[in-house]
């Protein structure tokens, strides 16, 4: 064991990981340097170097009695503590602590599935149950319920939401954490706590209504440090009969405008799921025209993108959309999308998609991305493995991912601005005319480009960590914030979002000092540290 | 990229036939389950399966890129790459997969085949 956690004797870490022991067993108390390595973050982009965070030690506890029994330990000897639940946030931050010398709580051993409702479509679910697993769950009893899933199935629905991940079905369904409906959580003092009707002995609605009544304090439990969640309800979506597909595309660059206003409008009706929009041009960045345009790296002007598109004959923009309901239902949305597109957007032209009863055949399922149906892959990581797009693969990468509007003067007006600040950076934009929005997020758009990292090569990841805190800087002053991000920039991030001098920073502490007057839990996690640390923040 | 060197030196030196005559026939069922269940999904076979499409750019054919086709893999080859990672496959904690699952995934990898 080489490190032990700031601030605690090498006498107290000891008779607290003794302590730890009786509790979880010793199979369950991890404190080889082999084993504790296993859960620094794989993906670092600090890898080996003094700012990567690293925890002392994993404790793998079987049951909430024994979770609440490690937090009065830990409020014992005021050791802190990270819980993780499957510890597969890659790119955000992997299974590693924010505050290095932190003990990982992991409750990948807390597997259950409480319960499935395909009838008022609900699950409950432990921390440790991976989106393969519930999945496997439903399909085995042959429920008609789908799950919403992130790129990653091996990750959790319980942890993807605390770190307010999302998916790609249909509206509501995406936000994970605002689709989550109750949560039981171990408080820093070892007391059980459940949120919403969960409050209310004998209710059953626990994972249907989620306020119960009075304060609504979910929010606390994720992107924070309140407290350990060991349940949480989801609120899933019934099985579609049918689903089908189709495309919109635009010819000129500012049909963007038109075209993100009309599928707004659609989709927060509730007539089609995840858009999902690119630029045909995109594949054309390496012929000559595009070279010469592009030269010295400037951002042409809008007429001069036109005639481009023109010239390569592709129209600039392209959305596909999902409709899922009834046959009937799902055929007619792409009818009517098509007759008032076409009225509305000069120059609408339409791909006409596919249809298919659910479940998919899989090679169809595959086609257009098996997420869009609610099937857990690990497909995603074709986007920094070994290819021909990318020969040399990475060993890992980071996620810059900060929030625009809903709207084609923001998108065109976020491309040129962080275009600009990759230039005045010297660094080649990774930003430009071709970026398109991810539309995970039901009522904003979130941008999200990925840097890899090289753990040979210390030099190329120190660059990144500059440029990526420059990034946030530049984007936080046309007033985009980043949604997510690593305990690397957790500081950095939560400055950002600084209205009436940081009241909202301010707002919590005080609450972190009342509910974990110790600091033992997650210190640092989204820039709130407890008080003894505060000095520290990056 | 030091990591890969010595990866490959791995891979360059380890005996064609290292398992075990005849593994029990239990642990290779119980591999499989493991294997279909961990690996698969980016080791499995058709599009869509990122360490399948990674192997082949890696080997370009001089091994094959279906992990359940290679036979070089013994036990401690597996623990060095599930324990290690390698590029962007990351490492496996102990509460995902054991030591005594990584025997057993091994003992399917060097099942007996034609
Ligand atoms: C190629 C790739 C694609 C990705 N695509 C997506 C995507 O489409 N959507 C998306 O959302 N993410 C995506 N991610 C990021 C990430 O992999 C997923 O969000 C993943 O689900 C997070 O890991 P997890 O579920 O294991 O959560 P964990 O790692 O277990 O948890 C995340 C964090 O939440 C907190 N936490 C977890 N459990 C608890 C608990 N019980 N109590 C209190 N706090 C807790 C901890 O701070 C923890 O670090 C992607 C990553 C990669 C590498
Ligand atoms: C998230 C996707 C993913 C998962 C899950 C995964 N791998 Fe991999 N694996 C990869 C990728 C990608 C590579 C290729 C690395 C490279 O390009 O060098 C790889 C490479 C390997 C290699 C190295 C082969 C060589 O000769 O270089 C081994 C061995 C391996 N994986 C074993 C496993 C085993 C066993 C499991 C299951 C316990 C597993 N992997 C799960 C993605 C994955």
């Amino acid at each position: 064991m080489s490190l032990i956690p700031q601030g605690v004797s090498p006498a107290d870490f000891a008779a607290a990981l003794a302590s730890f022991t009786t509790v979880v067993g010793a199979d369950w108390v991890f404190t080889s340097d082999d084993d504790v390595g296993l859960y620094r973050d794989a993906y670092s982009p600090a890898w080996d170097e003094p700012q990567e965070r690293r925890p002392s030690a994993a404790l793998a506890p079987a049951s909430v009695e024994e979770v609440q029994a490690i937090m009065r330990i830990a409020n014992q000897y005021r050791i802190p503590v990270y819980p993780i639940s499957t510890g597969k946030n890659l790119g955000y931050g992997g299974s590693a602590p924010t505050l290095t010398g932190a003990v990982v709580i992991d409750l990948k051993r807390m597997n259950r599935v409480i319960a499935v409702d395909d009838k008022r479509h609900f699950a409950i679910v432990e921390p440790g149950v991976s989106y393969f697993d519930l999945y496997a769950h439903i399909q085995e009893r042959g429920l008609k319920v789908w799950i919403d899933v992130p790129g990653p199935g091996w990750g959790s629905p319980v942890g993807n939401a605390l770190d307010h991940g999302l998916g790609d079905t249909w509206g509501i369904y995406r936000n994970h954490f605002s689709a989550h409906c109750g949560m039981e959580v171990v408080l820093a003092d070892g007391t059980l706590m459940r949120t919403g009707m969960g409050a209310l002995p004998g209710s059953d609605t626990w994972a249907e209504y989620p306020y119960g009544v009075g304060a609504s304090v979910d929010g606390l439990f994720a992107q924070s440090n309140f407290g350990i969640v060991t349940k949480m309800g989801f609120w899933l979506m019934p099985q579609p009969e049918a689903w089908c597909t189709g495309a919109i595309t635009v010819p000129k660059r500012a049909d963007i405008g038109p075209l993100i206003d009309f599928v707004n409008e659609i989709e927060h009706q509730g007539h089609c799921g995840e858009p999902f929009y690119s630029s045909p041009l995109a594949a054309e960045q390496g012929s000559p025209e595009w070279q010469a345009l592009n030269a010295g790296g400037v951002f042409p002007s809008e007429e001069a993108l036109d005639a481009f598109g023109a010239a390569k004959g592709k129209p600039w923009w392209h959305v596909r959309l999902h409709f899922y309901g009834p046959a009937e239902v799902v055929r007619a949305q792409w009818a009517a999308v098509k007759r008032m597109a076409a009225a509305r957007i000069p120059g609408a032209a339409f791909e006409d998609g596919e249809f298919s009863p659910t479940p998919l055949p899989p090679a169809l399922a595959q086609k257009y991305d098996p997420v869009h149906f609610g099937i857990p892959t690990l497909g995603t990581f074709a986007l920094t493995a070994r290819s021909d797009r990318n020969p040399n693969g990475s060993d890992g990468h980071l996620f810059f991912s900060p929030v625009i509007p809903k709207s084609g003067a923001a998108l065109l007006r976020f491309q040129r601005v962080m275009h600009q600040a990759f230039r005045d950076m010297g660094e080649p934009p990774r930003i430009g005319p071709f970026t398109t929005p991810n539309t995970w997020m039901f009522h904003s758009f979130v941008v999200v480009v990925v840097f890899l990292v090289n753990r040979a090569d210390k030099a190329v990841n120190q660059r990144l960590r500059k440029v990526f805190a420059q990034l946030i800087t530049v984007a936080a002053q046309h007033g985009w914030g980043e949604y997510r991000t690593g305990p690397l920039f957790q500081d950095a991030v939560a400055a950002t979002y600084s209205f009436g001098d940081h009241a909202l920073m301010r707002f919590q502490e005080k609450l972190k000092d009342a509910a974990d007057p110790n600091g033992i839990i997650a210190a640092g996690r989204y820039g709130l540290w407890p008080k003894h640390l505060r000095e520290q923040r990056a | 990229m030091k990591r890969l060197i010595l990866i490959a030196g791995l891979v360059a030196t380890a005996p064609a036939q290292a398992a075990p005559a005849k593994p029990a026939p239990q642990l290779v069922a119980d591999g499989l389950r493991l294997y279909t269940y961990h690996c698969a999904p980016c080791h499995g076979e058709g599009p869509g399966h990122p360490g399948t499409a990674a192997l082949q750019r890696k080997y370009d054919g001089q091994m094959p890129a279906l992990l359940a086709d290679r036979r070089d893999l013994d036990g401690d080859m597996l623990r060095y790459f599930i324990r290690n990672g390698v590029n962007a496959m990351p490492y496996f904690r102990k509460t995902e997969i054991s030591d005594a699952q990584i025997a057993a995934i091994a003992a399917y990898l060097a099942r007996p085949r034609k």
